[in-house]
């Protein structure tokens, strides 16, 4: 399994891989991408198999990136790990094609409940 | 408004109407002790007085709600955070590094807070750098402790 996680901090790019053996995730391959221009290259070069985003970044953020694949007629797995809480957010990510949304702040035990279906 | 005006408002924890302040301390709560796993404390306290070397994290929110929410802390307490986030001794991390994690920090703050406000709003990247005093009354403003040390939040509203 292999994941690709997008998010201009590299602090939270290194939480994220963190927060994911805490949950149990240890045999996970984490690929990085700093936005979604990056994370398309690197989608295409890498092949994951689910890419974790943030919402807000330079160059290209979360939801234009997901637009850009789905349009593209890529349909892989992406799901956002973002602080955007409100439900109007959640909802156009759903709308776009997101598998999931999980806000900042998150705990292992959060990455668990959403993750385990998505990466069983 | 004169500065001295302005710094006085600061010297005292305000609450908005639109942002409890209980919903302030528990974001925060659960992003640094939850997440981060740092000692926090949610009630408020003596206000923080910035100095020159304090460092300041800021991030706008546009649309139906005009507002800009900073935090501020020590340059001593930045180093502590970017370790935690980073896993490193707090004279490993790199200015770099600190101004990532603030930055972090900030915008988990503002997208948290956004959560609360009916409406269609846009967050900013945010902005990390040395501390600015204010050019106008904050509409909330509150100091908590954060591993033994002081972090100041402070939102203007710009319009309604």
């Amino acid at each position: 399994m292999k994941i690709l996680i997008v998010d201009d901090s590299k602090a939270m790019r290194m939480i994220v891989k963190r927060t994911l053996k805490q949950a149990g995730f240890d045999s996970i391959d984490c690929v990085e991408a700093c936005n979604g221009v990056e994370a398309i290259a690197q989608i295409a070069a890498e092949n994951p198999d689910v890419v974790f985003s943030d919402w807000n970044m330079p160059e290209m953020n979360g939801i234009e990136l997901l637009k850009k694949l789905r349009a593209d007629g890529n349909s892989i797995k992406l799901g956002f790990i973002t602080s955007e809480s409100n439900p109007e957010t959640r909802q156009e990510a759903m709308d776009a094609g997101a598998t999931f949304v999980i806000t900042k702040p998150f705990t292992p035990e959060s990455f668990q409940r959403v993750l385990e279906p998505v990466l069983a | 408004m004169s500065q001295s005006a302005i710094d006085q408002t600061i010297d005292e924890t305000l609450e908005c109407s639109r942002l409890p302040l209980e919903a302030v301390a528990q974001m925060m709560s659960d992003l640094f002790a939850t997440m981060l796993g740092m000692h926090f404390d949610a009630t408020p306290r003596e206000q923080y007085h910035p100095t020159s070397t304090s460092i300041q994290a800021t991030i706008q929110i546009e649309g139906d709600w005009k507002s800009q929410f900073r935090a501020i802390v020590s340059s001593e307490l930045a180093h502590h955070i970017a370790g935690a986030m980073f896993g490193l001794s707090d004279n490993e991390v790199s200015k770099s590094d600190v101004f990532d994690a603030m930055g972090e920090i900030i915008n988990v703050i503002g997208g948290n807070a956004k959560g609360y406000i009916d409406g269609d709003c846009q967050l900013s990247l945010p902005c990390v750098a040395g501390y600015v005093e204010p050019t106008q009354p904050p509409a909330l403003v509150a100091t908590f402790e954060c591993a033994g040390q002081p972090i100041m939040i402070q939102l203007f509203e710009t319009s309604n």
